[in-house]
């Protein structure tokens, strides 16, 4: 309440920008400069919701195909496909395993995010995700027993993993690989790769929130990507705390607390695993969403961050210039880098938040 | 103040009234503008299935519609002004009811989805002002 001043100003510039904006279409009724819908293709894919829109013309099979591609990469590298090259090299029993150019490149990406985090983002983290169940096919969700997790930890630790070109070896072979954190980006960027390949000059990729925007969007206007509020829902709550601003072939990702979790006799566990404890990171942030180039930078940077907490986040996003914007849990918002952030600045009942 | 009454100056009063009006619109324009919504009342809410089409409904029209596959889903449009258009899933029998605790959705291109029910609600058609919604 204290910055009302402010938010009257933008308003008074909304007004006039409204006005204008009116006079303008009283004018131009009709231009008759038709646009072809733009296709859309959704599936149920990577335990979540899926979808490839492209809105440049006569590119009628290139969404499907996206997805198609998509469904190929779920099955490369989910641990829960049993011969996916993952489960391979999770059951090798710390045999040496030979995977493709796209599997090594993805290793080599989450090695890097668990050298930069000091072991905070870890795709080591398998035998013990595999004992939490996240899943909305599941009645009941309950936390593990924390001796199976206490047995499990020995075992999570990225330097158990030797990468060498296309070679792979867990040095443990108690050691479980889960990309769950990284993978999805990893898809997306190659998604977008296919649809540039393919002369698609628009179009967005949304694997589950994810966003990739491909190329420019139709008019020449930047994309404009929502932030859905990660605070709890409540009466009057906005649907988003902004939007960013992007153009070109990005990323924009996200990582929080509130997407897939479950309350057990009053608490909450969330679903992003802290390596150390094995339970849902104790963090200040609620969400943060990064933009990128690429995807699976964007979704090990955000991942990594939830789990080091505001403080050290806002320290790694600084130093490594990256736009981003954190949403603690108290409903500060924090943005880094030269992020084009615009915040939402009226609540639904016309009050003015408190919100930056 | 007084001069506003003087028979010489019917126009002030007039100019007052214009002014107001505007400033109303204006007010309610820039309420949308900056809540980055669109609540136009030709958008639709678009329910599929399993990527099958289930059923198209004006926003401007309160209702619910119960949706049933493997689970069922009460999805429940509540029509209104701006302030009170929103779309939510108010009840489901799927095990996690991830669907039913998801917040309502208001603006264009938002939607909830029921993984176990392979259901998705959308509020599609309008204007759209923004592109996507990350999460």
């Amino acid at each position: 309440m204290g910055n009302r001043g402010i938010k009257l100003k933008t308003r008074g510039i909304a007004s006039v920008v409204l006005l204008a904006a009116s006079l303008a279409v009283l004018t131009s009724c009709g231009d008759g400069d038709a646009r072809d819908e733009p296709i859309r293709k959704t599936e149920f894919l990577l335990d979540t919701v899926c979808s490839v829109t492209v809105f440049s013309r006569d590119d009628e099979d290139c969404a499907a195909e996206a997805l198609a591609l998509c469904a190929d990469y779920e099955r490369r590298l989910s641990r829960t496909v049993a011969d996916s090259e993952v489960s391979k090299i999770n059951g090798a029993g710390g045999a040496e395993t030979t995977v493709s150019d796209e599997t090594a490149a993805l290793l080599e990406r989450a090695l890097y995010y668990g050298a930069v985090s000091e072991g905070k983002f870890d795709v080591t983290i398998g035998g013990v995700s595999a004992l939490w169940d996240f899943s909305s096919d599941t009645e009941d969700r309950a936390a593990p027993n924390p001796s199976d997790i206490e047995a499990a930890l020995p075992s999570v630790g990225f330097e158990n993993i030797e990468l060498s070109g296309n070679r792979v070896r867990l040095k443990d072979p108690a050691t479980r690989l889960d990309l769950g954190g990284i993978a999805k980006g990893f898809i997306a960027d190659k998604m977008a790769e296919y649809l540039t390949e393919q002369g698609v000059e628009s179009a967005l990729i949304d694997l589950g929130g994810n966003i990739v925007t491909v190329g420019e969007k139709q008019g020449g206007a930047p994309w404009k990507v929502g932030i859905r509020n990660p605070l709890p829902a409540s009466e009057g709550a906005e649907a988003i705390i902004g939007s960013v601003e992007v153009t070109g072939t990005v990323s924009v990702g996200t990582s929080g607390t509130y997407e897939r979790f479950f309350v057990q006799d009053g608490t909450r566990y969330h679903h992003i695993l802290d390596p150390a404890t094995g339970f849902p990171a104790r963090t200040d942030l609620a969400g943060i969403t990064a933009v990128t180039e690429k995807s699976v930078d964007g979704e090990g940077i955000t991942t990594m961050c939830v789990i080091l907490g505001s403080d050290r986040a806002r320290v790694y996003l600084e130093q490594n210039d990256i736009p981003a914007v954190l949403v603690k849990t108290d409903g500060t918002v924090i943005t880094t880098g030269d992020v084009n952030y615009e915040p939402v600045s009226v609540s639904k009942d016309g009050d003015h938040d408190g919100n930056q | 103040m007084t001069e506003i009454n003087k028979p010489g100056n019917p126009i002030r009063r007039a100019d007052i009234i214009l002014i107001a009006a505007l400033l109303i619109l204006a007010t309610i324009g820039a309420a949308l503008v900056s809540r980055g919504g669109v609540y136009a009342d030709d958008a639709d809410v678009r329910i599929t299935v399993d990527g099958a089409l289930y059923g198209v409904y004006p926003i401007g029209e309160a209702r619910e519609i119960v949706v049933q596959g493997n689970y069922e889903n009460r999805i429940v449009i509540e029509a209104g002004d701006a302030d009170v258009m929103q779309v939510r899933v108010a009840g489901a029998t799927c095990p996690g009811k991830d669907c039913v605790h998801h917040a309502p959705i208001r603006l264009g291109g938002q939607s909830i989805v029921c993984l176990p029910n392979r259901l998705s609600v959308e509020i599609t058609g309008g204007e759209r002002d923004i592109d996507a919604f990350t999460y």
